[in-house]
């Protein structure tokens, strides 16, 4: 269960969010919705402890994002959750490979374990042939899987995705959500993606509307 | 921290690709800062060396120093009659023999230097015959043999005129020249005017001799002449007190006696010094550049040539480049945490993206601390192009010009070789120096890694 409780965040003098409560079972496909500038991305990045909250808790079963250690903060990325970032972030240096084995380089993981690790993402996301190429050298969809592999590499109980459809042309954008409804289902992770997309809410088990700050609709998809 | 090393250095490593206007600048930065005082280093060390290589070919690869203690004062201790006519008489030998012996310097003789006009001074046969053809089989007996400044040195010139009026006999009387001594020229050794590695050269002193040097070849001809010569002087110091002593009758016993002593103490005033040789000039360098002792003064000079003197003048060139070198070491380290703080704002999204794949805080430091020295060594590398051009240009313009000045100068059969490329320990400070450069500008940058600037950078951007 995720449970957010009078959460606010201002930069500076500017309230970006206001009082937002909210809960999240264990298992949801969660769609944040709203425009650009709403909101929807400082609350996901919130929940993921990117970013602190300036006021109010947010809780990951029982445990305060907020509160943790350096060393649980650290467990947290590794087992706890994935992030799937707006504008893919994949390092332009490193292959598709090792950008999908990030996470168990930073665990410490053997290169040939992450090697292995990594094609079996690739191959069940469908970019085995583009492994050893460099991000700029690959195509939009392509990317975002890549994305999604590495949010998964370390099997993640929360799946947090960013504007995942963002930059797409509608049919990859449409591969892009069934291959995480796909995860979602093969997992039964936690899914949270921050969308103004429309399609995404056609697979949502839960959307949370984000407008001007405030959570201001919760409505149960199909 | 799990982070491979291995890991962190193909990250690093692309990062440096990745960013290559950012890691260039800092690279040039870093490389002129650092290149020019390389280069001017690797042409001062390779100027000294080619000096002190030509400074030792008349001494047959070997340097000699004369050493001895002075007390406290600075002037020399005195020695008696005894102890002057006595050929292996050194004040306090086994100290200086111990002290030498640690650089490898071997006690090959003494010299003495009787001060009277002009000087006397004895050096013992076996401290030159070893690179100086001596022709003593040709002495005439009861003549000192002597070395001479030049060729052709005339026997009445200089100081010699006055022995003949004084002592009333002429030089050939007493001398017969043996051999040449090899002293440098006169003057400086410079280049052309205008010629900027005349500010390095200008600090090369000469050795040039003005006065024959005694040969003490053991036959006990020298002790013979100092004894005669301690008698004048003997003579002459009464004469001047007898007419002391007319000039102020009413001086009582004890002034009488204490001004006596002082004036008799007056007619013998020498000093003596160990001579060692030592077969590898470094060592001798190292001998003759040990820390300073005011308490107790070890005075080392050339006995002949000036390779000592050398390897003094351009430890203090050497030691202001040092100076230089912190300085610039500041410069380079402010500049570098600019562009790296820079740097690190602008990849505040990568950094993001570490956290979030869980690294921590050590292994993103770790990172950039391998990007840093990715770029130190990088920068070293061009270092080393930009010193070895300054080396290289300036070998193209004054090798031959120099080469043929050290000819001269040393008085050479043959022009010595000339080199500008050489190392030292200011090569590797300069090393130590680009390679601190990361982790200071690391320790410097850290406020840029906090969360908090982080996600400030994220949402600016």
């Amino acid at each position: 269960m995720i449970k957010l409780s009078e959460v606010n965040k201002s930069y500076g003098k500017k309230p970006v969010l206001m009082d937002v409560n909210l809960e999240i079972p264990k298992g949801e496909f969660v769609m944040l919705r709203g425009r650009s500038g709403s909101g929807k991305s400082t609350l996901l990045n919130i929940i993921g402890g990117i970013e602190p909250a300036t006021s109010g808790e947010v809780s990951i079963e029982g445990k305060n994002v907020n509160n943790l250690k350096a060393k649980e903060r650290v467990d947290f990325y590794r087992h706890k959750v994935g992030f799937i970032f707006q504008g893919f972030y994949l390092q332009p240096q490193l292959s598709v490979m090792e950008n999908i084995g990030l996470m168990g380089t930073f665990a410490g993981m053997k290169r040939s374990e992450r090697e292995v690790r990594a094609r079996e993402l690739a191959k069940q996301l469908g970019i085995e042939e583009v492994l050893d190429s460099k991000p700029a050298e690959i195509s939009g969809g392509q990317a975002e899987r890549a994305c999604a592999a590495r949010a998964l590499f370390m099997h993640p109980e929360i799946i947090l995705a960013d504007e995942p459809t963002n930059n797409l042309d509608p049919e990859n954008a449409q591969n892009v959500i069934e291959m995480l409804k796909q995860i979602w289902q093969d997992t039964g992770a936690t899914v949270i993606v921050a969308s103004h997309d429309p399609m995404v809410e056609k697979y949502a088990t839960k959307v949370v509307k984000v407008s001007e700050g405030r959570v201001t609709d919760e409505a149960k998809a199909k | 921290m799990k982070l491979r090393l291995s890991d962190a250095i193909r990250i690093s490593w692309s990062s440096v690709g990745g960013h290559k206007v950012r890691s260039l600048l800092t690279i040039v930065t870093i490389a002129i800062l650092f290149g020019v005082v390389l280069g001017v280093n690797f042409v001062l060390q390779g100027l000294e060396d080619t000096v002190v290589a030509a400074s030792v070919v008349p001494t047959a690869g070997k340097v000699y120093i004369e050493s001895q203690y002075y007390v406290t004062s600075g002037a020399p201790s005195t020695m008696t009659e005894e102890e002057i006519l006595n050929p292996d008489f050194v004040k306090r030998r086994v100290e200086l023999e111990a002290d030498a012996d640690e650089y490898g310097g071997k006690l090959v003789g003494v010299k003495t230097s009787f001060n009277d006009r002009p000087p006397v001074e004895i050096i013992s046969v076996e401290a030159v015959e070893e690179y100086i053809e001596l022709d003593l089989a040709g002495v005439p007996e009861g003549k000192v043999p002597v070395l001479v400044p030049w060729k052709g040195f005339s026997y009445d010139e200089a100081m010699y005129g006055m022995q003949a009026e004084e002592l009333q006999r002429n030089f050939e009387d007493d001398f017969y020249v043996v051999g040449v001594m090899p002293m440098t020229e006169k003057g400086r050794l410079e280049l052309g005017v205008g010629n900027p590695l005349n500010f390095l050269l200008s600090s090369v002193p000469s050795n040039y001799a003005y006065y024959p040097v005694l040969i003490d070849d053991g036959s006990g001809v020298v002790q013979k002449y100092l004894k005669e010569r301690i008698d004048i002087h003997r003579q002459k110091q009464e004469e001047k007190f007898a007419e002391m002593v007319v000039a102020d009758p009413e001086m009582d016993e004890e002034d009488y006696r204490d001004t006596y002593n002082y004036i008799m103490s007056q007619a013998i005033q020498a000093d003596r010094a160990a001579i060692f040789q030592f077969d590898d000039p470094q060592k001798a360098i190292a001998y003759a550049l040990q820390p300073y002792d005011y308490a107790n003064y070890l005075m080392q000079q050339d006995l002949f040539s000036n390779t000592i003197s050398v390897a003094r003048s351009f430890a203090g060139l050497k030691n202001m480049l040092v100076v230089i070198e912190v300085i610039l070491l500041i410069v380079a380290v402010v500049i570098a945490s600019l562009t790296f703080g820079h740097m690190i704002d602008q990849d505040a999204a990568t950094i993001a993206l570490y956290r979030a794949m869980g690294a921590t805080k050590l292994q993103i430091l770790l990172i950039y601390l391998c990007y840093l020295v990715e770029l130190c060594i990088l920068a070293l590398g061009v270092c080393l192009v930009i010193a070895l051009g300054i080396a290289g240009v300036t070998a193209l313009m004054n090798a031959g010009e120099l080469s043929q000045k050290l000819q001269k100068f040393y008085r050479l059969a043959e022009a010595p070789r000339v080199w500008f490329v050489a190392l030292n320990w200011v090569t590797w400070t300069v090393v130590g120096a680009v390679l601190v450069i990361a982790p200071v500008t690391l320790i410097l940058a850290d406020r840029h890694f906090s969360a908090r600037n982080i996600a400030r950078k994220l949402k600016e951007d």
